[in-house]
């Protein structure tokens, strides 16, 4: 283990801090009834490892509806520094995202105790920031995940595309041509250590791609999360 | 669970509120238009001073030549002295002539007088004429280059102080590479600009539905070196519209 966590650590300092982004969120997930779980969020992201991103704060909810499907809606809201502040001169930018999507967990559907989980995950957000064009983009991420007997780390990977609908605005003479396409990759690595009282602490090194320019960023993100069952 | 529930759609709606768009960017709208212009410069008249002499300084049969801007009225303008009895007329052709009478005992006033009273006679004449002293200014109508003045056989002085030239008068001329200016709502000040193409034709793209500004600078037309601000209101009421606004006439 001690291990792992060097190597991830040395991952997390191995891009430059100009195009690395740090994530630290908590969140918090209970289920109010067996099938429902509702789970509220908060995280803090920063370019390099210092300087202030933006705040986000979440909200979801997930209800299982047959073995291995879960449909879900969640709400986002963010927070960062105005960088329009000279147009309606307010300190702070807000951004909305609103969230509907559905989880397959494919071996769930065999044997919903096995420690190995294939997850599917395919959610359109629509998203609303000041002073930027509304975006409507569907997400695709394919993620494995596998929790190691008698070991409290659990591996995971994933991969997620990126489509806005809204991609590409043309002006022509007399119409406004509007086109989705590709607009980012996401990939992340990681694990999770298994706290006890179904606490548990993720660990994760990603890499956002952006499809069309050159600002592709690395994420390290740590985030601690709480089961409330 | 109600609770719950309740909880979430308060902070969606609180926080729904907070991100209100405003005129400016972050649009798939686009406000477009064009800018043309005006010149006027005006023409000049050509001015010929001639300085005469006195009548002592003179021949009979002297002359000098005028032009004007008509060119079938140009003219020599000769001296005769009665007491000769030869012809002063050098018949110079394709020219008017102007006969003046002199006597050698004249001064240099009143040869100036006596000739400025028979370019005066000269029906149809396009010129004005003014005398000060023995200076006669000659200032032709027409606003078009004309040939200059000569003092042909005479000694006076001949001196164009103002070379004719025709005006130019041109409008709704597409004006390229001019910098137009918009303002976003209400603010005071503008935000962003961008330039004219070759048509004249601008372009702000990316906006958001809301009340726009346009303008761009104009010569002021009484006061030199006065610019003023030739604006226009736009309106985007629509997602992904294209308004055109009025062409936009500049003074430039």
């Amino acid at each position: 283990m001690r291990h792992l966590l060097l190597v991830l650590l040395l991952a997390l300092h191995f891009p430059g801090q100009s195009q690395m982004q740090t994530w630290l969120g908590v969140s918090c997930s209970f289920k109010p009834i067996k099938t429902t779980e509702i789970s509220i969020g908060l995280q803090q992201r920063y370019f390099g490892f210092t300087a202030y991103n933006k705040s986000l704060l979440s909200a979801e909810l997930a209800v299982k509806v047959i073995k291995g499907i879960k449909p879900f809606i969640g709400f986002r809201m963010g927070l960062s520094p105005n960088s329009n502040s000279d147009l309606n001169q307010k300190k702070w930018g807000f951004s909305q995202r609103y969230i509907a999507g559905l989880d397959f967990s494919f071996v769930d559907w065999f044997d919903e105790k096995s420690r190995l989980n294939i997850g599917y995950t395919i959610q359109n957000q629509w998203n609303t920031t000041s002073f930027k064009r509304n975006s409507s983009v569907l997400r695709n991420k394919l993620g494995i995940k596998y929790d190691i007997k008698n070991f409290p780390l659990t591996p995971f990977v994933n991969a997620e595309h990126y489509y806005n609908w809204k991609r590409d605005i043309t002006y022509t003479i007399d119409e406004v041509l509007i086109s989705g396409g590709t607009t980012a990759f996401r990939y992340f690595i990681g694990f999770d250590i298994e706290l006890p009282k179904a606490q548990i602490i993720q660990i994760s090194l990603g890499k956002k791609n952006l499809f069309l320019n050159n600002n592709d960023y690395w994420i390290g993100s740590i985030k601690y999360k709480l089961q409330i069952n | 669970m109600k609770k719950i529930l309740y909880l979430i759609s308060f902070t969606a709606l609180v926080l729904s509120s907070s991100c209100k768009k405003i005129e400016g960017p972050g649009g798939t709208s686009a406000i477009r238009g064009q800018v043309v212009g005006s010149t006027s410069e005006a023409g000049e008249s050509e001015i010929t001073q001639v300085i005469c002499t006195a009548g002592i300084e003179l021949e009979h049969g002297d002359y000098w030549l005028l032009n004007t801007s008509n060119p079938t009225k140009l003219y020599y303008v000769y001296y005769n002295n009665p007491t000769w009895i030869s012809v002063s007329d050098p018949q110079l052709q394709g020219r008017i002539g102007i006969m003046v009478s002199f006597n050698y005992s004249d001064s240099n006033i009143e040869i100036a007088e006596k000739t400025r009273q028979a370019l005066l006679a000269v029906p149809g004449a396009n010129y004005n004429i003014t005398l000060s002293s023995d200076i006669l200014t000659i200032t032709d109508l027409g606003q078009v280059n004309v040939p200059d003045a000569d003092n042909g056989t005479t000694n006076f002085a001949v001196d164009v102080v103002n070379n004719g030239k025709p005006g130019s008068v041109s409008s709704n001329t597409p004006i390229a590479n001019e910098r137009v200016y918009i303002i976003y709502g209400q603010n005071t000040f503008a935000a962003k600009d961008v330039r004219t193409n070759e048509a004249g034709a601008f372009s702000f793209e990316g906006l958001q539905k809301g009340e726009y500004t346009i303008y761009v600078l104009s010569k002021d037309p009484v006061n030199n070196g006065v610019m003023t601000r030739e604006s226009i209101q736009a309106s985007i009421t629509e997602d992904n519209s294209i308004v055109e606004v009025e062409t936009m006439n500049i003074i430039y």
